[in-house]
């Protein structure tokens, strides 16, 4: 595993289990260095987005995390009891984008209001310069006609564009990292592809980390710098990207790579399955 | 784009038969009450002892009262007293019902619990009865019989509020609000509130017709507007004791209850239509196109035989 200086993210020894007992994630150790896009893939109830909520701390009421070392920014984070710290440290340093953009935005209230809002709640500036922030964070993701779209409501955007309202939310107090909940799933491939771009760059462009969390490896393959690979609550495997191809890995990585369908695929011969017994 | 939305959310408003009735209706009690009780002269408050409960004539159109009063000015001199009482009532309810059923919805599970039950079981006991208990506390007049039924009508809104909110909750809006670090206060102001205030002013709209009904049975038990003071209801107490001298004096009242409960639960109905685009008729129906040239086909097929 590749060490990192002075990580955004650190984690060691994440567990997370209902209240009853039953342990959904074990043993989870990780960091997420500055800059860096580090991407978490596994197959549907393999624990990701757990892991997401706990660092955000929006983790389910009877949902309970514990670990040795959960620190952001170098901040301990508390994943049960948000204090006012993490609250602050929420919508600056870290922000997230959720998986289906047709939910995640308040229907009742114009883009423009939703975005100053966000601003306005953290950093005391006025009005307009919040608006004209926001404007600028609209272009930024490569919205055309961002002064129009501020005066729209959400319902009025389509689904990629209301994606990159969100991202452009995210991005607004230049977080240190952006946690993406599987950001692409709801939209079709197309704009996927323009969404994925859009974060390669705005991860050059403002120097955030991206933990982006996805069961598409092909997807993550083409943005992340480092990999890991979750399965059934563990961390199975961590690789850095030039080594997708290059070396061995678990054998359930390999069949999550078996089922990217390439131009050399035997269109006749089905595509790698995963085996439950793996 | 939202303006063009907008018209046409006015266009289905209007273009129903029961919304452009009922928007008239509206506009002609809105004229009554605005006109208000001295609005239509002398002879519909001051008594003339030499005229009581006599039936139609030139001079009064249907009738007076036992003090001598025109039964016909009377009554449309009472529409403000009426509305601004079950206006107010509502939104006392409203408000208050929607504090109570919105908190309950947001709070951990054990306040969530017990406000619940603690709606259940005020909607147990029905409206009226209710609104008497209360009068019986704090006292009959105008004032007792609004109180009584903006408290008799909480339970309901405070239902309504709690489904509304209870989907809001689950929403990914709201996780995301959380996720920007927005503190609980502008949740619930800015989230959840701003997404559960129209359905709640609809609904809130359509119950007016339930109170102007709840004032006039208040009244007519004699537990609310009290004279000089005059409302439907209590005229329709005293039209009720000299029925066999003018019938209109009872009928009067009744007619115009009847008609503002109706006019303005449509109008409500319509306003709910119009803001709700899944309720506008341009929506598949079973007799139209496919189904319909089906059913013709059918017919024909049946005539070969």
């Amino acid at each position: 595993m590749k060490t990192v200086e002075s990580p955004v993210l650190e984690v060691r020894n994440l567990h997370i289990g209902t209240a009853g007992g039953i342990s959904l994630v074990r043993n989870i150790d990780f960091e997420v260095g500055r800059g860096e896009i580090v991407g978490i893939v596994g197959e549907s109830g393999s624990g990701k987005s757990l892991l997401t909520l706990a660092v955000s701390q929006l983790l389910p009421r009877n949902v309970v995390a514990r670990a040795d070392v959960l620190k952001f920014l170098g901040t301990p984070l508390e994943p049960n009891a948000p204090s006012d710290l993490t609250g602050s440290l929420l919508g600056t340093d870290l922000a997230m984008v959720f998986q289906d953009p047709m939910a995640s935005l308040n229907p009742a209230r114009k883009i423009g209001s939703q975005m100053v809002e966000a601003i306005r709640f953290h950093k005391k500036i006025p009005k307009r310069l919040a608006f004209s922030k926001a404007e600028a964070a609209l272009s930024q993701v490569q919205i055309q006609d961002s002064s129009r779209v501020m005066k729209q409501y959400p319902h009025e955007l389509s689904g990629g564009m209301r994606q990159r309202v969100m991202i452009a939310m995210a991005i607004l107090l230049e977080p240190q990292l952006i946690i993406a909940d599987e950001p692409t799933t709801a939209l079709d491939v197309r704009v996927q592809a323009q969404v994925m771009s859009l974060l390669r760059e705005l991860n050059r462009e403002l120097k955030s980390a991206i933990l982006l969390i996805s069961h598409d490896i092909a997807l993550l393959s083409e943005v992340c710098d480092r990999i890991l690979v979750m399965q059934q609550g563990e961390l199975i495997e961590t690789f850095v990207i030039s080594d997708l191809f290059a070396r061995s890995h678990e054998p359930y990585t390999e069949a999550l790579i078996g089922a990217i369908p390439t131009f050399d695929s035997d269109p006749e011969k089905p595509l790698g399955v995963l085996d439950d017994e793996d | 784009m939202s303006n063009k939305r907008q018209l046409r959310g006015f266009r289905v408003f209007i273009m129903t038969p029961t919304g452009l009735l009922s928007a008239i209706g509206v506009f002609v009690l809105l004229i009554l009450a605005i006109l208000g009780s001295e609005g239509f002269g002398s002879q519909a408050i001051v008594s003339d002892m030499a005229r009581t409960s006599e039936g139609p004539s030139a001079d009064h159109l249907l009738g007076t009262d036992p003090l001598g009063r025109d039964i016909f000015l009377r009554t449309l001199a009472a529409t403000r007293t009426s509305l601004i009482s079950a206006f107010l009532a509502v939104l006392l309810a409203v408000v208050l019902g929607g504090l109570w059923g919105s908190l309950t919805a947001v709070g951990p599970p054990r306040i969530r619990r017990l406000g619940a039950a603690l709606i259940d079981m005020f909607m147990s006991f029905g409206d009226v009865l209710l609104a008497i208990v209360i009068i019986a506390i704090i006292g009959r007049g105008m004032q007792g019989a609004i109180i009584a039924i903006g408290v008799a009508f909480m339970p309901t809104f405070a239902r309504f509020t709690h489904s509304v909110v209870s989907g809001i909750m689950t929403k990914d809006y709201l996780l995301a609000a959380r996720a920007t670090g927005l503190s609980k206060y502008v949740i619930f102001r800015k989230y959840v509130m701003r997404n559960s205030a129209d359905a709640l002013a609809v609904a809130g709209f359509t119950s007016i017709g339930e109170a102007v009904m709840a004032m006039a049975a208040l009244s007519f038990l004699g537990l609310g507007v009290q004279s000089p003071d005059f409302d439907w209801g209590q005229m329709l107490t005293d039209g009720v004791d000299i029925f066999y001298l003018n019938t209109w004096a009872a009928i009067a009242p009744a007619l115009v209850i009847t008609f503002t409960g109706l006019t303005v639960a449509f109008f409500g109905d319509a306003l709910a239509r119009a803001v709700n685009p899944i309720l506008w008729s341009d929506r598949p129906h079973l007799f139209g196109g496919k189904l319909k040239g089906l059913l013709d086909g059918k017919a024909k097929e049946g005539e070969q035989r």
